[in-house]
């Protein structure tokens, strides 16, 4: 079992095959061995820790991608396909969706990075960009003629 | 316990009123690492790129960064808002996100003749290359056929379709297909042999100055383009691969005399321009008479670029230059030429 401490002090007691869906986690066991010491993880709250350990569990018996994997990924056509368990997992507000995907990003849980940042992509498909703004709260820095000259230079992106 | 239960669900709500309220505060998005920003921009299409873009400024160098790393034009109007969009200081990271250009004369919103040398295009085309330093892989595709001779017409089958809609759905698809399978230490060109004499070598030899050297290139050119051969070691003196692929690489030819008809002929002269030149891969209907005439052509040509170690010809023929010299890797028969 793996002991790992978060941000606001709390201890999850882990199996060391849950811990180690995170590459963070498992380059730290690797290094200092069989040991009891408490992993410190002071980007995580316990909140959100509980949320990655429960995407962890349930993907705990699938292999992990590896490095060829990562990169056949980065070429491919990549699609925003999210799986019907990792879909109902990741309906969450969308602070905790953020916490999430920067947690997955520090933890380094390339999965579940993904399924986050797909989820993103899938809100923001198809709008215009007064909808992304009201969507993620943004305020419009642009002048009326720097945004009309952007959507000028970016027409030819309109070619199907 | 039930007390304990409603305090602890009260808590709950509490809490995602709490980080509702602080969520519609501030934005979220912008709170993420650039890293984390282009993983979630990897996932969209481009017009939702193009979207974003306008968001807001710290987004838009993101969302381009994107947006303008795989760029397929098939319009010639939007070809000339391409080189206007990569000039100016607040435009650099436009510039050199450009990976891969693809270019295709099927359709055009103006009613003037959809060409290259036409209102400017290659001008235009000469404008986005100087600006693309770190372009890696460009196409051009042009309908139509190099008004060949009656005979020509007779003897080699039409490389492209008339279908304007065919021929821009092949293009787009081959751009895709690329993106999947392109390696990052190879440039690579291709041109449709449909364009004006000369305008095929003008755009290879933009795109060669305008980039940083590579070891390997790969070019593909439709229907004979001979001159653009000669810009290879213009460009790249110190090339190590070669990859040249022709459908017809022997049509040009069909007018010369005799003994030009054989690719040492007309391959010489540039490998022997090319001293680095290790490995040269020739595809699409190169071949020799036979093993006998391969072995003199790989022998001629190591004779001049002694780097030479590996060419390989359509229809399995692969040579390798061992100690005693050049030998035949492969035991697949020659095909009967036709001429």
């Amino acid at each position: 079992m793996v002991n790992l401490v978060t941000s606001d002090n709390e201890s999850f007691t882990v199996e060391k095959a849950v811990a180690s869906r995170s590459v963070l986690i498992k380059n730290m066991l690797e290094d200092v061995g069989e040991s009891d010491q408490p992993i410190p993880l002071p980007n995580v709250t316990a909140s959100v820790l509980k949320k990655v350990l429960e995407y962890c569990d349930h993907h705990k018996n699938e292999p992990m991608p590896t490095s060829e994997d990562l990169a056949a990924e980065d070429t491919r056509k990549r699609t925003t396909d999210i799986g019907e368990w990792d879909q109902k997992f990741i309906q969450v507000d969308q602070e905790m969706l953020f916490e999430i995907i920067l947690a997955a990003n520090y933890l380094d849980i390339k999965p579940l990075l993904d399924v986050g940042c797909k989820t993103v992509a899938n809100m923001i498909k198809g709008k215009t960009p007064e909808e992304i703004r009201k969507l993620f709260n943004i305020v419009n820095d642009f002048t009326p003629e720097e945004e009309a000259q952007i959507k000028k230079e970016n027409e030819w992106a309109e070619d199907r | 316990m039930i007390l304990v239960s409603v305090s602890s669900r009260l808590s709950k709500a509490a809490g995602l009123k709490f980080r509702q309220e602080r969520a519609a505060a501030r934005s979220l998005v912008l709170e993420l690492p650039p890293e984390v920003v282009t993983c979630v921009l990897d996932f969209v299409d481009q017009l939702t790129l193009a979207a974003v873009a306008r968001t807001c400024r710290s987004l838009r160098a993101n969302a381009e960064r994107l947006l303008y790393r795989n760029v397929f034009i098939s319009d010639v109007p939007h070809l000339h808002t391409l080189a206007k969009a990569l000039v100016g200081s607040a435009n650099g990271h436009r510039s050199l996100a450009l990976r891969r250009l693809t270019i295709v004369y099927a359709r055009t919103t103006s009613s003037r003749a959809p060409h290259a040398s036409h209102a400017g295009g290659l001008t235009a085309i000469k404008d986005i290359l100087h600006h693309a330093s770190n372009l890696l892989h460009f196409a051009i595709w042009k309908p139509g056929l190099p008004h060949p001779q009656p005979w020509f017409q007779r003897v080699f089958r039409r490389p492209i379709d008339h279908n304007a809609m065919l021929f821009q759905l092949e293009a787009r698809s081959e751009h895709n297909r690329y993106c999947e399978d392109s390696h990052p230490s190879v440039r690579s060109f291709k041109a449709s042999g449909t364009l004006a004499l000369g305008e095929s070598a003008e755009i290879l030899r933009t795109f060669l100055s305008s980039t940083a050297p590579l070891p390997s290139l790969a070019i593909e050119v439709w229907y004979r383009s001979p001159e653009i051969l000669t810009v290879i070691p213009e460009q790249l003196p110190s090339l190590q691969n070669l990859e040249i692929l022709d459908p017809d690489p022997y049509a040009y030819l069909l007018d010369a005399t005799t003994p030009r008809r054989y690719p040492q002929y007309f391959l010489e002269p540039i490998i022997t321009q090319l001293p680095s030149l290790e490995n040269f891969k020739l595809r699409g209907g190169w071949m020799t008479w036979s093993t006998q005439s391969g072995h003199q052509m790989v022998n001629a040509w190591g004779k001049r670029c002694p780097a030479l170690r590996h060419v390989k010809l359509d229809w399995g023929a692969e040579w390798i230059r061992a100690e005693e010299g050049w030998r035949r890797q492969s035991i697949e028969p020659l095909p009967l030429l036709v001429f």
